[in-house]
């Protein structure tokens, strides 16, 4: 079992704190973020995932501090979909995984089952600059399962994608969630209903609400307005 | 990145820059020359070209031993773009999020960086260089000559050049570096971006000062030695210090 623990944590730029944590344990489930706009969501998937340092404190994966000399290979191993994120448009799709491939020190044949389990064989040959928003996405996605990630921080990652395809992806994410941590980072409430098996509501840089599925006494959005609401008074 | 570099698309802007440069060599002969300048044209032009003496010749003369600034000129400005580009891309598509979060080392990502921006502006100024030399190789078929070049083209090709584009991407890398952000201002063309118009200016002046200045290459170069290296070695020490992480992702 994986496990992600941040100790007393705070996220930020320039020196300048965004957002301010503390102590947080996510273990094996999907575990959603929920916030509006500049709540202080991304900043915080940059922090677990690695790509900002904590201004103050440390973030665990599996006891190993991310930033420590023993990172190298617990980072490898962290399936990241940035927000927006998109593949280089001068390389083909088959290209840009095999690139990755190489990164990851995964064979050539993994790049072929992602690109089946993905759907995306018959655009392998085709430019990033040409594909649409949603063959983007599944490509950035396909990308993740290249590895066998020991966690996913998921930014988004149903925009611009079709319902079948969308659902797909929920079906895929919920099976990971029973082996993995997934953080799920979106606006949309109505998405993460189905999957969810823990919800934190973040505004105004602090972790306003942390509720599981199974404590959950009324319907997500009422608490949602309940919560954030009270973050806004703060 | 060979695979990359003889892509169809880098053939054809290949081809495409041999033409413009045989367009040009053409139309200097439309050119209005002062009368020193004439002279020492012709001198070029019977001396070491062995050609005969008219419009053509002389415009071939005075494409031949301006072809090392012209070239010193774009490189400088292409490869100012290279950074930032390189950057920008990354940012934008979010793919340095992903390589942050893989890597625990950003001084790898900045040494990356350095690594791919001075190794493609060699390949740019091999480039530039051989196409140039291509064009004068076509004059030589033409005209069935045998060309001897003064010993002025060979430093200003073969040294000031490289000096003036090494410069011109260390200042750049390092810049970009210490202010990521100035990628994301949006003008024109890249080249416009004013991190990277900062970065190829003293290639420009150097280029200036040799058209305009009764300074000697040779005298230039030496100047140039140094300060290159120095600046040079500032950004291999500085850049891998500068690049921070919230830096590179902030918007």
């Amino acid at each position: 079992m994986t496990s992600i623990s941040l100790r007393r944590a705070s996220f930020g730029y320039g020196g300048r704190i965004v957002i301010k944590v503390g102590d947080l344990n996510i273990g094996n489930g999907i575990t959603c973020l929920l916030g509006p706009n500049g709540a202080g969501k991304t900043t915080l998937l940059r922090g677990l995932s690695g790509i900002i340092e904590p201004i103050k404190g440390k973030v665990l994966i599996n006891g190993v501090d991310l930033f420590g000399p023993d990172a190298d290979s617990i980072r490898k191993r962290i399936g990241l979909l940035p927000e927006n994120a998109f593949p280089y448009p001068d390389m083909t799709v088959r290209e840009y995984l095999e690139y990755w491939a190489e990164f990851y020190g995964v064979s050539a044949e993994r790049v072929d089952r992602t690109l089946s389990m993905m759907k995306i064989a018959k655009i392998q040959h085709k430019s990033g600059n040409l594909l649409s928003q949603g063959q983007k996405r599944r490509v950035m996605l396909a990308r993740i399962f290249l590895i066998d990630p020991a966690v996913l921080i998921l930014d988004e990652p149903t925009s611009n994608l079709d319902p079948s395809i969308s659902y797909e992806l929920m079906q895929l994410i919920k099976d990971y969630g029973h082996k993995i941590p997934v953080i799920y980072s979106t606006h949309h409430l109505l998405e993460i209903e189905r999957i969810f098996d823990r919800i934190l509501f973040i505004n105004n840089g602090r972790i306003r609400g942390d509720f599981r599925k199974e404590e959950l006494s009324e319907d997500i959005y009422s608490l949602y307005m309940k919560t954030i609401s009270r973050g806004e008074e703060n | 990145m060979l695979k990359n570099i003889f892509r169809k698309r880098n053939m054809a802007t290949l081809i495409i820059l041999l033409l413009v440069l045989v367009v040009i060599s053409l139309t200097i002969s439309f050119a209005p020359l002062t009368p020193a300048t004439r002279s020492s044209l012709i001198r070029l032009a019977r001396t070491y070209f062995n050609l005969p003496v008219n419009d053509y010749s002389i415009a071939f003369a005075f494409f031949a031993i301006e072809l090392p600034p012209f070239i010193a000129l774009f490189a400088s400005v292409m490869v100012a773009t290279i950074p930032q580009k390189t950057i920008l891309y990354e940012r934008t598509s979010g793919n340095m999020e992903i390589l942050l979060s893989n890597y625990g080392n950003v001084r790898s990502i900045a040494l990356a960086l350095m690594l791919a921006s001075i190794v493609s502006s060699l390949v740019i100024y091999l480039i530039f260089t051989g196409v140039g030399l291509a064009t004068i190789f076509l004059y030589q078929v033409v005209y069935h000559s045998y060309f001897e070049f003064p010993r002025v083209f060979y430093i200003l090709m073969f040294l000031l050049t490289p000096l003036l584009i090494l410069l011109s991407v260390s200042i750049s890398l390092l810049l970009t570096v210490m202010f990521p952000v100035f990628s994301s201002i949006e003008t024109y063309t890249l080249s416009s971006n004013p991190l990277v118009i900062v970065s190829y200016l003293p290639s420009l002046i150097v280029v200036f000062l040799i058209t305009l200045l009764p300074l000697s290459p040779e005298d230039l170069v030496k100047i140039l030695v140094l300060p290159v290296i120095a600046v040079l070695l500032l950004t291999l020490i500085l850049a891998r210090r500068c690049m921070k992480r919230d830096v590179l992702v902030r918007k």
